[in-house]
């Protein structure tokens, strides 16, 4: 029988994991199994869901981004100062804050493939640039009072639909899926991601993969800032900046690879709801939420493991790359 | 440009970074006058310790061409770990060495971990110590209910003041541990596996280099390094705390990187490092004196590391 693929191994995983915490939530934690706590259980992932689908790509095309939550932070207190200058539409606001990201993603593209230093170092450097100037930039002063039509009800609106952040999830999701599975850039990024040279050879990749990948996750970002902004009614320059490693971990739990090529939207979404599952279970049964990190990295460290070793005969040692 | 880890022509690099410690020191003293200089120094030699382990923790892997995202909570973990020791046991006797001996065990342990991940599973090594970051603080919160302990023995403090034959017993403890590195980096056989792993870990396997050992040496001591960084630590806030310096990555990274050490790995000169984070520490509390803030420093540091990234991608 021919081997499963990668990320149909994490989903498996992921969902028997999923599963047992659901049973075992339902039958032993009291609250937990209501629709009201799953739904917030799906709105505490919303923005990290967000950042994951956005990682994804970036993971996809072999390459690395961590400075997202400050890309974020930068197109939120965009909109805010925005916001207080003048009335703008949701259709404006969705338009700046993902126009913000998606600018700084394509600017994080060139820095990492000019600079063509490991992404982990180059984005960690970037990150502190963000994250360090919006707080010059800002005084670290809250901003809030935003405009009616902004605060009215825990919605989007796009075209005058109201959408909630669960639905505008499931329409990013929707959307990665088809770009990777039904386009040809999505067939693009897997190929440079999984073999670099081999693509690059095949006339295929280099600067508009990265410039693709990263622009996918900064303009998600700055959506994904956009919704935290709705949710909390307020911005504050430091209040997304150092969940992006928990992202990473979440993207990774889901299947993706730092090796490139790897990695599913399914999965992705599991990731992310897993770990935020696990916290609700942690909460409501009356443990320590000091436990939340603890329990995340070591499943992470389970996840992963083994899934490298079923081929550590093919495998090139890490940090050959 | 073809520095190996073992070769001496890491020489003139030494010597750049050295050149520059000692003029930013110069203008520092300039810039502040003498009666601020001691304060000045004072502030430096006090951080520096504790920071110039980090970088060293960072470097080890980083030549090995891997990265080690967690030395700053095993470095807390460590000295929690060591002050719920000595609250547990006192300070008397033969407990105060076997607290200590305790904390870098467990960051030994911590470093082997993630050492076993990037050895033996083949797991990246951002992955294996984002793995091991996680597991590191969340152990550290969960024993602490993210508090600080405190409470420690005296002597416990009183050795951030302590001086051995002039110089403070901190930097000495830095010194030394920075001696043994450049020995086992630039001396001993073993820096030649390091830079030919850093290198090209697939060749260095082919040509019989047990690459899986050297990578668990170097996690190990990466753990042990960060562990006296913590006790460091320990010592200066008389306390410890999960979350104590969790600024210290980017600089840490930054100073292994102008200090000559490849992002790829394979290259990589112990002292220079030295020389950086010196360098980096005097204009930090210079800038500080100037009354710069904290996120000033952050933009500075990730500008100067993406400029060095700059530069070396043009002279490549």
């Amino acid at each position: 029988m021919a081997e499963s693929r990668p990320e149909t191994r994490a989903i498996r995983r992921l969902g028997a994991g999923m599963a047992l915490l659901l049973v075992g939530g339902g039958l032993f934690v009291p609250g937990f199994a209501s629709t009201d706590n799953l739904l917030d259980v799906v709105t505490s992932a919303g923005i990290a869901g967000l950042f994951a689908l956005g990682l994804l790509m970036v993971l996809i095309a072999g390459e690395l981004d961590i400075s997202f939550t400050a890309v974020a932070s930068i197109a939120q207190f965009g909109l805010a100062l925005l916001f207080t200058r003048g009335d703008l539409g949701w259709a404006s606001a969705i338009l700046i804050s993902g126009g913000i990201g998606l600018a700084l993603g394509l600017v994080n593209a060139a820095v990492v493939t000019w600079l063509r230093a490991p992404p982990i170092i180059t984005t960690i450097a970037l990150l502190n640039v963000y994250g360090g100037g919006l707080a010059l930039l800002s005084r670290g002063e809250m901003l809030y009072d935003f405009p009616v039509w902004f605060s009215d009800a825990a919605v989007f609106r796009v075209f005058g639909l109201p959408v909630s952040l669960q639905v505008l999830l499931l329409a990013v999701a929707t959307a990665a899926t088809l770009v990777l599975g039904r386009t040809h850039w999505g067939l693009t990024l897997r190929a440079a991601g999984g073999n670099r040279e081999a693509a690059l050879r095949q006339g295929v990749g280099g600067v508009a993969v990265a410039a693709f990948a990263y622009g996918w996750l900064g303009f998600l970002s700055g959506i994904a800032g956009l919704a935290q902004a709705q949710l909390l009614q307020a911005v504050t320059p430091g209040s997304l900046i150092g969940r992006e490693l928990d992202v990473v971990a979440a993207t990774i739990l889901g299947g993706a690879s730092l090796a490139g090529g790897r990695g599913s939207v399914g999965g992705t979404l599991l990731g992310v709801l897993f770990i935020a599952l696990i916290g609700n279970v942690l909460v409501l049964s009356g443990l320590s939420p000091y436990w939340h990190q603890a329990v995340t990295g070591t499943v992470l460290i389970v996840a992963v493991a083994p899934f490298l070793r079923g081929r550590r005969r093919a495998a090139i040692p890490v940090g050959a790359s | 440009m073809t520095d190996a880890i073992g070769s001496r022509t890491d020489g003139s690099r030494r010597r750049f970074a050295l050149a520059g410690a000692a003029a930013l020191a110069v203008a520092a003293f300039t810039a502040f006058g003498f009666g601020d200089a001691t304060g000045l120094l004072r502030s430096v030699a006090h951080q520096v310790p504790e920071l110039g382990l980090l970088v060293l923790a960072m470097a080890l892997p980083m030549m090995a061409g891997g990265i080690n995202l967690a030395i700053v909570a095993i470095a807390n973990l460590s000295a929690v770990a060591t002050a719920l020791a000595f609250a547990r046991l006192g300070g008397d006797g033969l407990v105060a060495p076997l607290a200590l001996a305790f904390g870098l065990a467990v960051g030994g342990g911590c470093g082997a971990l993630i050492g076993a991940l990037v050895a033996h599973a083949r797991i990246d090594p951002v992955v294996a110590s984002l793995g091991g970051l996680m597991v590191a603080s969340g152990v550290g919160i969960l024993v602490t209910n993210g508090s600080a302990v405190t409470g420690l023995p005296d002597f416990v403090a009183a050795a951030a003041d302590r001086t051995v034959f002039g110089l403070p017993l901190m930097t000495l403890v830095f010194l030394a541990a920075t001696a043994l590195v450049a020995l086992l980096v630039h001396r001993a056989p073993f820096g030649r596996r390091l830079s030919a792993v850093g290198h090209n870990a697939q060749a260095s396997l082919y040509s019989g280099v047990d690459v899986a050992r050297v990578h668990l040496t170097v996690y190990t001591l990466s753990g042990i390094l960060s562990a006296l960084a913590g006790l460091v630590m320990l010592s200066r806030f008389n306390s410890a705390r999960m979350g104590y310096g969790d600024s210290y990555l980017l600089v840490t990274l930054l100073a292994a990187v102008l200090g000559g050490v490849d992002p790829k790995g394979g290259r990589g000169a112990v002292w220079a490092t030295v020389a950086a984070i010196l360098t980096l520490q005097i204009s930090a509390s210079g800038l500080n004196l100037l009354g710069a803030s904290q996120h000033a420093a952050s933009v500075a540091w990730g500008g100067i590391l993406i400029a060095k990234l700059a530069l070396d991608r043009i002279r490549a």
